[in-house]
C-alpha cells in the first residue's frame, strides 16, 4: 500500500473526482436558476409544495408568483380541481390573464394529474400551478408517490416551477422546496358593523433545506371598489 | 438556345372568345403531370378557384400557366409566366413552347403563345403573332409598328416615309429617332431590341389548394384512412409551400354513406406545414367527433396564409411553441370537457362570479410594458357548488356559521354587500354577501339568497 502524506492526501482530495455527496448536492442546486419573488426564492426546474390549512394564504402568494411570471410574458397554467380558481382574485394580484391557461378539472383527481403531465410534456410552460385544496383526503390518498417523482424527473433541467398548493404534504420527498403556511392572525379595519377585512397575516416555514430563510408574510385584501 | 431567363405568355385569340368553352364554370381539371403532377389514378390536387384575374385573364389559362410556374401574372388577354430553368425539364424553348401549345389543344384553346428571354418581348410577340413563336437572343422578326404602342401621328409620319415595320424602324439609328420624337421613344427602341422593362409581378390570388381522394370501398373507422389522408395533406402542403405560402386552416370533407357529408374545420391563430402537427390535430378532431357512417371520399382544401414570422428579443421569456400548446390544449380538452380549457377572462359586471373561460382562445404569452412589483393581495377560492349552510344570528349580529365540513363561532365579520346588477332579471340584488372570521381564524365568504344560505368560498 502507497503511504501518503498530510499535504499530497489534501492535494489529491482537490483533484478527486469523487466529490462528497453533500458538494454535489450544493453543486447541482447552483446550476439551477432561481426564481425571485419578493423575499421568497423558488427553484426553477423542479416541484415546489405549498401546503396548509385553510386561509392560509396559500393561493395568494401562489397568485403573486404567477403575477410575475405572467408579467415578463411567460406562459402558465392553473390546473384547477375543484374548479375554485377566481380570475379577479389573479387579477387583483397583477396576474396577465391572457397569458394563463385555465384548465378546469371538476373535481376529478386523475384528470388534473393527465393534464399536469400533458402540460409540462408540452415544456416552455413558466409555471404550472396544480391546485389540489379542497379535496377530501381519502381521495388525495390515493394519488401514487410515484407521480411525483414522475413529474419531477421530467421538469428537470426545464425552466417550469411546478407548485403543488394542499392542505397537507403530498408531494413529500418528491419536493424540492416544501413551505408551510401557517395563520398568524386577521386584521380589520373600522368599528361596530362596519368592519373590512384589512390583511391576512401568515407564518410561513419550510421543511426542505432553502436557499433564502422564509419569513413572516402579511397579505393584504382589496376590495373591487377600492 | 440556352438563356438564364426565360418568359412565356399566352395570348387567347379574342375572335374565338365566344365560341369558346368556358371552363370556368366547370370542375376544376386535375393538374395532372406538370410541377405538380399527383400521379394518383385518384387523388389528384386542383386549385379551386384561382384567381379572380386581373386584366381579364381566365381560368384555363391560368391553370395552363400554373402547370409550368408559380410565378404567374394575368396581363390584358392573357398569361405571362416564367419558364426560366424548364429547360431541364422540357427541354429547349421551342419544345416549351410546344408544350404550352399542347395544353392549349387539351383544352381546346385558341391563343397565341411566344417565349423569349425578355418578358416584355414575350408579351409583345404574342399579341402581335399568330401561332407559336420563340424569340431568339438578337434575332430580331418583323413586327406592325401598330404593335409598338407608337402614337397615331408618328406612325402616320413613318408610313409617309415608307417604314411599315420594326425591321425598317431598326435600320434608323436610335440617337436620331430618340432625338426627334423624344425620351419617351427610347422605350419603343427597347421593345425593339428586347430590352423592355416589365417585370413580371404574380398578382394571381390562389387562396387555397385541395385534394381529393374516392375510395374503392366504404370504410368505417377513420382510423383506418390515416395513412391515406397523410398522403394528401403532404401533397397540399407540398403545394401550398411551392406556391410559397404556409397555412392556418384545412377543411376536411368526408362523404358518407348515406349520402351526407362530415365537414370539419381546423383553424389555428398561426401558421404552421409541420405535416405531422397536422396529422395529429385532425386526428385528434375527427377522433372526438367521427363521422356516423361509412365514409366513401375524402376531400381536404388548404387555405393559404402567410409564412409565420419569428421574431423574438434576445431576453425574452420562454413560452411554448405554438403548435405544441395547441395540441397539448386539446389533448386536455379530450380529457376534461372542451368548455373546460381555455383562458380566464374578465367581466365587467357586477357578479357573484363575473369572470369566464374563453375555451377557444390560447395563452398569448404577452409581456407586461411596466411590470408591477406588487405584495400579495387576498385570494379568493370558490366552493363549487356552494356549501349550504345554517347561520344563527342573535341582534341581527351573525353569531355562528355551521356547514357540513366546518363549523365555529364568528368573531369578526364585514358586509353586507349586495350582488348582481341585472336589472333585466328577476335576480335584481337579491344577493347579499359577508366576510367573515370564525373562531380558527378562517375566513370566508358567505352569501344568502331567497333566506338560504351559503359559504361560497374561502380566503386563501
Amino acid at each position: 500500500m502507497i503511504a501518503f502524506s498530510q499535504g499530497e492526501r489534501a492535494f489529491m482530495a482537490h483533484l478527486s473526482v469523487v466529490k462528497k455527496l453533500s458538494y454535489l448536492h450544493e453543486e447541482q442546486k447552483h446550476t439551477r436558476s432561481y426564481l425571485e419573488v419578493g423575499d421568497l426564492t423558488l427553484l426553477r426546474g423542479g416541484v415546489t409544495e405549498f401546503t396548509g390549512a385553510h386561509s392560509a394564504g396559500k393561493t395568494s402568494l401562489t397568485l403573486n408568483i404567477l403575477s410575475r411570471l405572467t408579467q415578463d410574458g411567460e406562459v402558465c397554467a392553473v390546473i384547477d380541481l375543484n374548479d375554485g380558481f377566481d380570475p379577479c382574485s389573479a387579477a387583483a394580484n397583477g396576474v396577465v390573464l391572457e397569458n394563463l391557461l385555465w384548465i378546469k378539472c371538476g373535481g376529478k383527481v386523475e384528470s388534473s394529474l393527465t393534464a399536469a403531465d400533458y402540460v409540462m410534456q408540452a415544456k416552455g410552460f413558466g409555471m404550472v400551478w396544480l391546485n389540489v385544496g379542497n379535496i377530501p383526503h381519502k381521495e388525495l390518498d390515493m394519488i401514487p408517490a410515484s407521480y411525483w417523482y414522475r413529474f419531477r424527473t421530467k421538469l428537470k433541467g426545464s425552466q417550469t416551477l411546478l407548485v403543488v398548493t394542499a392542505n397537507r404534504s403530498l408531494v413529500s420527498s418528491a419536493a424540492d422546496q416544501s413551505f408551510f403556511f401557517d395563520t398568524y392572525k386577521a386584521v380589520w379595519k373600522g368599528t361596530g358593523r362596519f368592519k373590512l377585512l384589512d390583511e391576512l397575516q401568515v407564518n410561513l416555514n419550510t421543511r426542505k433545506p432553502f436557499v433564502v430563510k422564509p419569513n413572516f408574510k402579511s397579505i393584504g385584501a382589496r376590495y373591487a371598489d377600492e | 438556345m440556352r438563356m438564364n431567363k426565360l418568359y412565356a405568355c399566352i395570348n387567347r385569340v379574342r375572335s374565338a372568345e365566344c365560341g369558346m368553352r368556358s371552363a370556368s364554370e366547370s370542375e376544376p381539371p386535375a393538374v395532372a403531370g406538370g410541377l405538380t403532377s399527383s400521379g394518383d389514378k385518384d387523388g389528384s390536387i386542383a386549385q379551386l378557384q384561382p384567381p379572380a384575374t386581373a386584366g381579364g385573364s381566365d381560368r384555363s389559362l391560368v391553370q395552363i400557366a400554373n402547370q409550368f410556374s408559380h410565378r404567374v401574372e394575368a396581363i390584358d388577354g392573357g398569361v405571362l409566366f416564367d419558364v426560366s430553368g424548364m429547360h431541364n425539364r422540357i427541354g429547349s424553348p421551342s419544345q416549351i413552347a410546344g408544350k404550352i401549345s399542347e395544353e392549349l389543344r387539351k383544352l381546346d384553346i385558341e391563343a397565341n403563345v411566344a417565349v423569349a428571354s425578355n418578358a416584355q418581348t414575350a408579351i409583345l410577340y404574342a399579341r402581335s403573332k399568330a401561332g407559336v413563336t420563340v424569340v431568339e437572343d438578337k434575332v430580331h422578326k418583323r413586327l406592325p409598328l401598330e404593335t409598338l404602342g407608337i402614337d397615331q401621328d408618328t406612325l402616320g409620319v413613318f408610313h409617309t416615309l415608307g417604314l411599315e415595320n420594326s425591321a425598317d424602324l431598326k435600320n434608323v439609328p436610335e440617337a436620331e429617332l430618340i432625338a426627334r420624337y423624344g425620351p419617351e421613344f427610347r422605350k419603343v427602341v427597347d421593345l425593339i431590341n428586347q430590352n423592355g422593362v416589365h417585370v413580371l409581378t404574380p398578382n394571381l390570388k390562389e387562396n387555397h389548394v385541395s385534394w381529393n381522394y374516392d375510395l374503392d370501398f366504404p370504410v368505417d373507422d377513420f382510423e383506418r384512412l390515416i395513412f391515406i389522408l397523410g398522403h394528401g395533406l403532404g401533397k397540399i402542403l407540398e403545394e401550398t409551400g411551392y406556391f410559397g405560402f404556409s397555412s392556418e386552416q384545412i377543411d376536411i370533407a368526408l362523404k358518407l354513406d348515406d349520402k351526407t357529408t362530415a365537414e370539419y374545420s381546423i383553424k389555428l391563430s398561426f401558421p404552421t406545414m409541420d405535416k405531422a402537427f397536422w396529422m395529429k390535430l385532425i386526428n385528434l378532431r375527427i377522433g372526438n367527433n367521427s363521422p356516423p357512417c361509412e365514409i366513401v371520399s375524402i376531400r381536404l382544401v388548404c387555405h393559404f396564409a402567410r409564412q409565420r414570422a419569428i421574431a423574438r428579443g434576445l431576453f425574452s421569456a420562454t413560452r411554448p411553441e405554438p403548435e405544441s400548446l395547441l395540441l397539448t390544449v386539446d389533448k386536455i380538452k379530450n380529457i376534461v370537457g372542451a368548455a373546460n380549457v381555455g383562458v380566464p377572462v374578465l367581466v365587467d359586471q357586477r357578479l357573484p362570479e363575473a369572470f369566464a373561460l374563453d375555451a377557444d382562445k390560447l395563452p398569448a404569452g404577452r409581456e407586461q410594458k411596466e411590470p408591477s412589483e406588487s405584495r400579495p393581495v387576498l385570494a379568493l377560492t370558490y366552493f363549487h357548488p356552494p356549501l349550504p349552510a345554517d347561520v344563527s344570528i342573535f341582534k341581527g349580529r351573525l353569531m355562528y356559521l355551521k356547514t357540513q365540513y366546518f363549523a365555529g363561532k364568528v368573531t369578526e365579520y364585514g358586509g353586507t354587500w349586495k350582488e348582481s346588477s341585472q336589472w333585466w332579471t328577476r335576480r335584481l340584488w337579491e344577493r347579499m354577501e359577508w366576510d367573515v372570521e370564525l373562531e380558527d381564524r378562517r375566513l370566508y365568504r358567505l352569501a344568502m339568497n331567497n333566506s338560504e344560505w351559503y359559504v361560497t368560498g374561502i380566503y386563501d
